[in-house]
């Protein structure tokens, strides 16, 4: 039994869930979550729970988020004018920026923070760090079903591909609405491309895949594909390539000169997605987090419990259509990205055509 | 010890213009101007720094009688032998084989380089360098060969001219075998940022030059050949070499200073003009282990 489970069974009056449990102390974690609204109504989860446990303390940690210090100060400050002062005292809120913590209590010593980090790499794993992970991989397997023709899918297949829950596909299909076809049998799909939660998956789309972009390092780049031959070698499972080559694959017309980066989606469903092969690929590569270097390879981590993957005569696999989109939409090619799109859109007007 | 600037391909052409051409077929170039012929773009604006032009005399059985020939020929053409320094003498016939001065020779009209004539070592040498004596009408002369010369000339490509020139990647594992571990032992003269410079930072060195001018994907297809020059001059111990090719350079990675200083060497030489730092060459040593090493070592496990 997880700690969730035991503050749920322990008050259930309260309809609150912290994340996790140490010592004396709730955990609750709020990754990549910039809204205040949302931490006021964790503050408030976590008094009530422990304004019922008085010898406990609660801690709200801030993981990657874009709350300022300023914000968080005045909302400390307003919370501590309303709640009990015997509760304030025993809460904190945190931060995690990178591999930093700041503003955690100071009695928690090396075991709490390798157990935090544990705790934050699972939920990370879980599809439950970064906002709404799994309605885009919902999302994402309705709109692969659109753009390949696919009849409407049942919603036991949605979740068998996605790994969600029965409620979790419920919401996100709800969300939809206005964009599905329902048919008797209760099969789902797509009618069109929903553009605002598509264009939401864009915005997101580095952060849900957990892109790591690879930079060179010898000052003679290899060329995608040249990494593409080396790949072909190294034979590794669930690899897809993505991007430019995908899509041109997919849309041979696609009007580009040259692949400016190769993009590559690995199958993960583990806490740490594995890169070692990246080192065997190229040790010249390294990873960087500065936006304003170009990568050389990207590596986007798919977490589909079945990813839509298509088979490669030479080896590896092809991504799936919305990956290649996402691809070139993160590589900032919006003209190629537009005119994939485009061309996905037309096949769906003729596969609509009576 | 000064070094001139000299375009690969011109210089060669000289030189194999100037031998017999009945022996043209006997010389393979080796070293920066090999290098730099196979690897640097053909214009005037890729010149290659170096002192002297190596030819290997091959094979070795007949390195004494061409190096007779092609000497003799040149010295009637106007070439001249170098007498700077402490070999400038001709030896004699009482001088020991090991304290023989090397033949070097400047052409008639000298444009501060010379040549410089070596061959192979006899097969299973196992010591460092060795002497073959030469008697020409101007005393007598050693034509050295190192243990891995052999393996730097496997397999050479013909040049447009007649002669040999020896393979970049075989010259690379030639040195990175020469260098297994980063000995102290300086190069006499040579200095860079007023610092004497080891003789295995200069040729590992050179071995990570190489490796950055070839074309991206030539690596992958080193293990191969390597395998087939240390068997063919190595057969009875390839294995055990192949094994250990990769230490000099993993050495290399390990010591800052020394990775520097082969990177200086090579920003002054082969890479100058590149912009090529010391991230850029540990980087590529990282890809010849990966890309080369690693696969050769395999191959021999």
């Amino acid at each position: 039994m997880n700690d969730k489970m035991r503050t749920h069974l322990r008050f259930p009056e309260i309809r609150y869930e912290a994340d996790g449990k140490w010592c004396d102390i709730w955990v609750e974690l709020k990754i990549r979550n910039h809204s205040i609204r949302d931490l006021r109504g964790s503050l408030l989860g976590l008094t009530y729970l422990l304004s019922r446990e008085p010898g406990s303390r609660g801690l709200i940690v801030l993981v990657e988020s874009r709350i300022s210090k300023e914000q968080l100060a005045t909302e400390f400050k307003l919370a501590s004018q309303t709640i009990d002062p015997g509760v304030m005292e025993r809460l904190t809120i945190a931060s995690k920026k990178g591999d930093e913590y700041r503003g955690l209590p100071d009695d928690l010593g090396h075991d709490f923070r390798n157990w935090l980090d544990d705790l934050i790499n699972k939920h990370h794993a879980s599809g439950q760090g970064a906002t709404g992970s799994s309605y885009y991989s919902i999302l994402q397997i309705l709109l692969n079903a659109l753009f390949t023709g696919e009849e409407p899918l049942p919603i036991s297949e949605i979740r068998k591909r996605s790994g969600s829950s029965y409620p979790t596909v419920s919401n996100a299909l709800r969300q939809l609405a206005p964009y599905l076809i329902r048919t008797s049998d209760r099969r789902v799909g797509l009618t069109q491309i929903p553009k605002p939660e598509f264009a939401g998956f864009v915005a997101l789309s580095e952060e849900l895949r957990m892109s790591t972009r690879f930079i060179d390092r010898s000052g003679r780049p290899r060329s995608a594909e040249s990494h593409v031959a080396r790949l072909e070698k190294m034979a590794i499972p669930s690899l897809a390539i993505g991007g430019v080559l995908c899509a041109s694959h997919y849309f041979p017309k696609l009007d580009i000169v040259g692949v400016p980066r190769l993009d590559l989606s690995l199958h993960s469903l583990t806490r740490r997605p594995d890169l070692s092969f990246m080192k065997h690929l190229d040790p010249a590569l390294e990873p960087t987090a500065d936006p304003s270097k170009a990568a050389n390879v990207v590596v986007h981590i798919v977490r589909l419990a079945v990813p839509s993957f298509e088979l490669r005569d030479e080896g590896l696999l092809w991504a799936d259509r919305v990956e290649c989109l996402l691809d070139m939409y993160e590589a900032q090619l919006e003209l190629q990205a537009d005119e994939f799109l485009n061309a996905l859109k037309s096949k769906i007007t003729e596969s609509h055509k009576p | 010890m000064s070094t001139v600037l000299v375009s690969p391909k011109k210089v060669i052409g000289q030189v194999a213009q100037s031998i017999p051409q009945r022996c043209r077929g006997n010389i393979v170039i080796v070293g920066s101007l090999a290098v730099g012929y196979h690897l640097l773009p053909d214009d005037d604006r890729h010149p290659v720094r170096t002192k002297d032009i190596d030819c290997v005399l091959s094979p070795r059985i007949v390195a004494v009688s061409r190096s007779q020939e092609i000497v003799q020929e040149l010295i009637d053409a106007g070439w001249t032998h170098r007498s700077e320094g402490e070999f400038g003498n001709p030896g004699t016939t009482l001088t020991p084989t090991h304290l023989l001065p090397a033949i070097r020779l400047y052409p008639p009209d000298p444009q501060g380089w010379w040549l410089e004539f070596l061959t192979e070592p006899e097969l299973h040498m196992q010591g460092g360098r060795n002497f073959q004596r030469v008697t020409l009408s101007s005393g007598d002369f050693g034509i050295p060969s190192f243990p891995y010369t052999s393996l730097a000339v496997f397999k050479p490509v013909p040049s447009d001219y007649g002669v040999y020139i020896a393979r970049p990647e075989m010259m690379a594992l030639a040195n990175m075998l020469e260098h297994q571990t980063i000995r102290p032992d300086a190069i006499k003269g040579l200095y860079l940022t007023n610092r004497e410079v080891k003789r295995s930072n200069k040729d590992l060195g050179r071995a990570l030059a190489i490796a950055w001018l070839s074309e991206e994907e030539s690596l992958d297809n080193w293990p191969p050949i390597w395998r087939e020059g240390l068997e063919s001059c190595f057969p009875d111990r390839w294995r055990a070499l192949a094994a250990v090719a990769g230490n000099g350079i993993r050495a290399l990675i390990e010591n800052r200073e020394d990775m520097q200083q082969a990177t200086d060497t090579c920003t002054t030489g082969l890479l100058s003009g590149r912009n090529v730092d010391l991230t850029n060459l540990e980087a590529t040593a990282e890809r010849v282990l990966i890309f080369a090493v690693g696969p050769l070592e395999k191959m021999a496990t």
